[in-house]
């Protein structure tokens, strides 16, 4: 029985200690097999036999990957903005960076955002409600980032991109305020089949933070300036936003307003864009350690 | 500096997962263990003392934060008398149920339960380079032995290992 060139260029790498343990395992276990069959069970294929049998019998522990973590790290901005970090996220296991799958700063959110759906008669779309693991992954990954970063201003992240400003001691003994912020096409805009971009962001009670989020499918660039409240664990959200649009001409769109936000997605408004409407729907709660 | 660091932690961490799961016993817990570990790994990069190899000292680092885990929640005062901490968690991912996934072959589980019982220095040994996924040199700086301890106590627990599992093929307790 002649060998196989494919086997041949295998015992070729194995020589050279160029195959993995597992490939070399598996042409030993081969080689084991012919030898066995024309010389009788020996006490060295016996033994060669035995071991490659429970390496092999553990592969299934060795497979066990990290199944869902990044770790982010800060470093300026190219832009040299000194209180604006741009943060580089590092895969740890990049099988995790599944589509749909929001970087909330050291840890991944599963999936959709929102499980909990409660249908209205004449929504525009599923009204969302942020779970409660959920709200702890947030508060996880704003500790997180403030446990490397020192203490922070705000806090914002979407499916790609961390951004951080840090804070002054008297900004670091706010409370903490999450907001959930999602851009929507509207509906009855056909003609643009984009999911929606949701951002999620903490800051700090009664502290407004001025964010420029990044360029996503729905918008160009947005602008945000939001100025959260809390009394009584309620939360009020004082906001401008605006976007650039296309940046092809007078399109920049603003809209401005208070308006108390809970666990379910409450509207801010629409911006028009220069094709369309953007439904902009945020949830809001005040993050406990 | 932080950049070429974390890369590097990032190159180790699905072993840091490994070593955290067999001691905690559950995905979950593991993941937050080596996550913990990771970022105390960043925080403190100033103390890493560059003599160790990194793989020592991030073992170290999740060893640590997968005890302090089971401190946090009391599992180490309610784990069995008879199951050492840093296989308590593969254990009782074993008895945890009925094979719960599929590769959960009775070779694995037989060898797994068989490793737990293997002696101190030669289990260490063999956990470090056969679940683990470190080399004999990784687990010679952990351990602080030669490398040539490390072969000779692998060796040895393969040996035991091989010749009880024979027992359990034929049907005898070990």
């Amino acid at each position: 029985m002649s060998l196989s060139e494919e086997k041949k260029i295998l015992l070729s790498q194995l020589v050279d200690g160029e195959l993995s343990v597992n490939q070399a395992n598996q042409v030993l276990a081969d080689v084991l097999d012919e030898l066995t069959h024309v010389l009788g069970n020996t006490e060295a294929t016996a033994q060669l036999g035995a071991m490659l049998e429970l390496r092999e019998a553990l592969d299934p522990w060795r497979r066990q990957e990290l199944p869902k973590t990044v770790v982010a790290l800060p470093s300026v901005h190219p832009n040299g903005k000194t209180s604006h970090f741009r943060w580089h996220v590092v895969s740890l296991a990049s099988a995790a960076l599944l589509g749909g799958i929001l970087v909330a700063g050291g840890f991944v959110l599963g999936g959709r955002f929102g499980t909990e759906r409660a249908a209205l008669p004449t929504a525009r779309q599923p009204v969302v409600i942020v779970t409660p693991e959920q709200r702890r992954e947030i508060a996880r990954a704003f500790a997180l980032h403030e446990s490397v970063a020192g203490p922070l201003s705000w806090y914002a992240a979407d499916e790609a991109n961390i951004r951080v400003a840090p804070a002054g001691k008297e900004e670091s003994l706010r409370q903490p305020i999450a907001v959930v912020l999602r851009l929507t096409r509207d509906l009855s805009d056909a003609s643009h089949d984009v999911g929606p971009e949701t951002y999620v962001i903490v800051c700090r009670n009664n502290d407004a933070a001025t964010i420029e989020l990044p360029q996503s499918a729905v918008a160009k660039s947005v602008h945000l300036r939001l100025l959260p409240t809390t009394a009584n664990g309620e939360v009020s959200l004082q906001y401008a936003i605006s976007t650039d649009g296309s940046g092809r001409g007078p399109d920049e769109a603003a809209l401005a307003g208070r308006r108390r936000v809970a666990l379910s997605q409450t509207s801010l408004g629409q911006l028009a864009v220069h094709n369309g409407l953007l439904n902009v729907d945020a949830s809001a709660w005040v993050v406990k350690n | 500096m932080m950049e070429t660091l974390a890369a590097e932690i990032a190159g180790h961490a699905s072993r840091m997962y490994r070593v955290a799961l067999r001691i905690v016993g559950s995905m979950d817990a593991a993941q937050d263990v080596a996550q913990d570990a990771c970022v105390k790994a960043l925080r403190g990069a100033e103390k890493f003392d560059g003599r160790a190899a990194l793989a020592t000292w991030l073992h170290r680092i999740t060893v640590n934060c997968a005890h302090d885990h089971l401190r946090k929640s009391r599992q180490m005062e309610r784990g069995r008398a008879d199951w050492d901490h840093d296989t308590m968690g593969m254990l009782a991912m074993l008895e945890a149920g009925p094979a719960k996934r599929a590769e959960q072959n009775e070779t694995y589980r037989v060898a797994l339960t068989l490793i737990a019982k293997l002696p101190d220095d030669c289990r260490s040994a063999f956990m470090l380079t056969q679940l683990d996924g470190y080399t004999y040199d990784e687990a010679a700086a952990i351990e602080n032995l030669s490398r040539g301890t490390v072969a000779s106590r692998v060796y040895r627990a393969r040996q035991i290992l091989m010749e009880q599992m024979n027992h359990h093929r034929a049907g005898e307790v070990p």
